[in-house]
């Protein structure tokens, strides 16, 4: 396997899916839930009710006309509007409950209220959590290889892996975001830094097998101990993805809906984590040491 | 096989212990109880048993309406009043945390109407000192005793006994026909009673009167009626507490009980009083009565526990500030050496009635009692303080779910861990054969402690937690794998079993160490972030994943090291082939 020869193609092939996700980025893709935002959600059940239009028209001329109504399914409906206080849910409730003919049969299946304070911090409490872990692994890595030369080329590897996963993650949310309105809540955050971790972790498995190889097999080129170490490593990481993977897809089939943006969040992490151990991590590490060597 | 027997015995003691965890739905050990009613006796979030997740931030401001900060002791005071608040509620033991300085986080499992128990959160509270009287007496309005139109001496009717003469009276006549008769012929040991006609204006206000004296029942420190009867050459009084008072129907007539050790019959009564019986209500005993003085928990500068200097004893110190040591002195100085009391009520609840010794002039007060014990009077004080300084809170977030939603999240999660873990050990069986099944063997012992530990640490399982803990699995499979890879290898470069599970596993063990070290720094980052917030979904997350992670090294250094090395020594080891992949024969 000569891997290093196409880290160009990697890089490029990459570099397109990420710019894809960007655009929708920019496009507002990444759709802030309440945890984000403040404000509430609803989660209902109207017994033999199947329209989100008709909510939605209900609530025209109301003070919560510009909530947002998603239909679940299965006569379930979700509502997103303002931060609203007991009065106003106690009014909501009412309005909801008078679509249908007979009365309370209106089910809350359940309610969020997230502060606009709360919200504030979250975001930045989100936005340090997602730093501070990626500075504990990047030490961590450092330390780890520091038998190896230059062992903070290795961290500075598995974090550009990491960005790499976490950008394509991000896009492929931003996709479903204008596609299926999915939101970025706290759900999102913990697959998020799940996502990390599992990156981090797989670039380990691959760079750890280099660092053996690179002990026993001194004097022979980066990039042929790279491809050695990833046919080597290959195996492992096929079965490890298959496994996770399988896991993965029964949980998104057969678990919640509650639980569904999260768990495609992990698959698209753990798909973009596999092929960033193999073919960003590495591939940097061959990169710059050419580089190195073309400039002395 | 001798050189394993330690770590062959650890495991066995180690997967022995875990079943037993796991199977049993409750238990407690050194008094600490364990598990639950939930499926394996597993502790359930709010998520997925239904429930209601509160957090609130103090919005306490200074006079010129500036956010300032509450101190710990007012947070702990504001803990304790919302727990007896929701307890004396009925809807559910309230688990409340501390979250920072500022927040609190209410957790109500299971409760179905969060809508109440958000009002009742959300009160604040108010203490008030009131003056308790005891065995006071007031007069008796003189238009009572002027509105006696005419008095009887008989015997007292008792409601239960002349309703059953009644009855007997109407279904067989044969007995009696008339009540009066019947009464004339009751046995001497029946109580005798004054029968005391009014005029309209008196008969409403004994019927008042009367009232009073029934609802005062209700509480300690029974009012008492203080009567006077007359005739002849006797002279008697007596007290009466309202059930020896009873209203005679239509007739605007009272009877009142004469004690039964007064006279020794009904005829011995006539013969002292004679025929002219005069009878005069003296005074209202008053057991015990609340007086609202005005002395509230603004005007109360500190409570605090404390210890008696000479006898050591726990005991309550308050102190007032200027306003409230004035009124403080005024009342203690009314109450001391009298059997007054100082009431004093929290939410209109009864905290503590002290007494006063002696008047108080300084504002500074101490509370003792026979039964304080440390708990209760650092309980005391907390309530104390409570009302002193309530903080008012406000709702930052809410979480509601409903148990309905919460049964079908477990029962989906479940079905879908069962299934994800299923296809596990197909794959894994299927592709590396052999090692393949020790694999999963080793993964339902990971399973097993992973269940077990959780128990043990009274872990909550959430949604999120559910997700992790698959995600370990995960993990725990990865370590496998990683040690296969390798011992497939060394296999391949013609060393026996025995000596390629030795190397292979030290070889495979640098990146199961590291790539779990990396996961468990992110979720001690997660931890950090979710305890900052009150995440309780991302808690239970890195919680999970965490416990997951450390028990899924353990496994792979202790249970799958172990199985491989008995059968590396035991008749499976003869047939190499079976622990290489499937369709992979030409790598060996």
């Amino acid at each position: 396997m000569n891997l290093s020869g196409n880290k160009i193609w990697f890089f490029s092939f990459s570099s397109v899916i990420i710019l894809i996700g960007m655009v929708f980025i920019f496009m507002g893709g990444l759709k802030p839930g309440i945890d984000f935002t403040g404000g509430s959600s609803l989660t209902i059940k109207l017994s033999s009710y199947d329209s989100s239009e008709n909510i939605r028209e209900a609530l025209v001329g109301t003070e919560f006309e510009s909530s947002v109504v998603q239909n679940f399914g299965d006569s379930t409906f979700f509502i997103r509007t303002f931060d609203i206080n007991d009065q106003e849910k106690e009014k909501l409730v009412n309005i909801l409950d008078s679509l249908t003919p007979e009365k309370d049969d209106l089910q809350i299946l359940s309610f969020d209220l997230i502060s606009p304070l709360i919200a504030r911090e979250t975001v930045v409490n989100a936005f340090w959590a997602v730093f501070a872990a990626t500075i504990g692994i990047f030490i961590y890595i450092w330390w780890a290889f520091r038998n190896v030369p230059n062992p903070i080329r290795f961290s500075v590897a598995s974090i550009i892996a990491l960005l790499h996963d976490t950008l394509i993650v991000l896009g492929v949310f931003a996709i479903l975001g204008i596609s299926l309105d999915f939101e970025v809540n706290t759900m999102f955050i913990i697959a998020f830094l799940t996502v990390l971790g599992y990156s981090v972790n797989d670039s380990i498995v691959v760079l750890d097998r280099l660092r053996s190889n690179i002990i026993d097999y001194s004097g022979i080129r980066l990039s042929d101990v790279v491809n050695l170490s990833i046919s080597q490593t290959f195996g492992r990481s096929l079965n490890t993805s298959i496994t996770l993977l399988v896991t993965l897809i029964a949980m998104y089939l057969f678990g919640g809906d509650t639980l569904k943006p999260f768990i495609l969040v992990l698959i698209v992490g753990l798909i973009s984590g596999t092929y960033s151990s193999i073919a960003i991590a590495t591939q940097i590490l061959v990169y710059w040491d050419e580089r190195k060597k073309k400039t002395v | 096989m001798r050189r394993y027997w330690k770590s062959v015995m650890l495991s066995v003691v180690i997967i022995s212990i875990s079943a037993v965890v796991v199977f049993t739905q409750k238990f407690s050990i050194g008094g600490n109880e364990f598990g639950s009613d939930a499926v394996l006796g597993l502790q359930l979030g709010l998520d997925l048993q239904g429930g209601s997740h509160l957090v609130y931030q103090s919005d306490l401001k200074d006079q010129d309406g500036i956010s300032i900060p509450p101190s710990s002791t007012q947070m702990q005071a504001l803990i304790k009043t919302i727990e007896r608040r929701v307890n004396s509620s009925g809807l559910g033991e309230p688990n409340i945390q501390l979250i920072g300085e500022d927040r609190l986080l209410v957790q109500l499992p299971g409760i179905t109407d969060p809508d109440r128990a958000k009002s009742l959160i959300g009160e604040t509270a108010r203490l008030e000192f009131k003056h308790r009287y005891t065995d006071a007496s007031d007069p008796i309005d003189d238009s009572i005793n002027n509105g006696i139109q005419n008095v009887k001496l008989d015997f007292y009717p008792n409601p239960y006994s002349t309703e059953d003469d009644s009855d007997k009276s109407t279904d067989s006549s044969a007995t009696s026909s008339d009540s009066s008769t019947s009464k004339n012929n009751a046995p001497d040991s029946s109580p005798l009673g004054i029968f005391v006609n009014f005029g309209d204006d008196a008969y409403s206000r004994v019927k008042t009167l009367h009232d009073q004296l029934i609802t005062s029942l209700e509480s300690p420190g029974y009012d008492r009626l203080q009567v006077e009867i007359s005739g002849g050459e006797e002279n008697v009084r007596f007290e009466l507490l309202g059930t020896f008072i009873t209203e005679v129907d239509n007739e605007k007539q009272f009877s009142f009980m004469i004690p039964s050790d007064t006279y020794s019959s009904l005829d011995d009564a006539k013969s002292k009083l004679g025929d002219d019986i005069d009878i005069e209500f003296i005074s209202l005993l008053v057991g015990q009565r609340d007086e609202i003085i005005g002395l509230t928990g603004e005007d109360l500068e500190r409570a605090y526990p404390g210890q008696h200097q000479q006898t050591n004893k726990p005991i309550i110190n308050i102190e007032f500030n200027d306003q409230g040591t004035r009124k403080f002195a005024e009342l203690t100085t009314e109450i001391a050496a009298t059997s007054d009391k100082i009431a004093i009520f929290l939410d209109d609840t009864e905290l503590i009635s002290p007494g006063v010794n002696k008047p108080i002039l300084g504002g500074a007060a101490f509370i003792d009692s026979p039964n304080f014990t440390l708990d209760r009077v650092s309980d005391l004080s907390l309530m104390l303080e409570s009302g002193r300084l309530p903080v008012p809170i406000k709702l930052i977030q809410e979480r509601d779910v409903d148990a309905v939603l919460g049964a079908d999240s477990l029962s989906k999660s479940y079905y879908a861990a069962g299934i994800g873990l299923l296809l596990v050990v197909v794959f894994m069986v299927l592709y590396y054969r052999i090692p393949g099944i020790f694999a999963s063997i080793a993964l339902f012992c990971y399973c097993l402690i992973v269940i077990a530990v959780f128990k043990l640490l009274s872990v909550t399982l959430t949604l999120s937690g559910i997700a992790a803990a698959i995600l370990s699995i995960g993990m725990a499979v990865d370590a496998n794998i990683l040690i296969f890879e390798r011992l497939k290898e060394e296999l391949r470069t013609g060393k026996t079993l025995s000596m390629a599970v030795n190397i292979g596993f030290n070889k495979a063990w640098p990146a199961i160490r590291d790539s779990n070290v990396s996961t468990l720094i992110t979720c001690l980052i997660l931890f950090w972030f979710a305890d900052q917030l009150g995440a309780t979904i991302v808690k239970g997350f890195a919680i999970t994943l965490s416990v997951g992670v450390i028990i899924s090294m353990i496994s792979a250094l202790l249970l799958t090291q172990t199985i491989l090395r008995l059968s590396a020594n035991s008749f499976i080891s003869k047939v190499l082939t079976l622990y290489v992949p499937a369709g992979r024969k030409d790598l060996l």
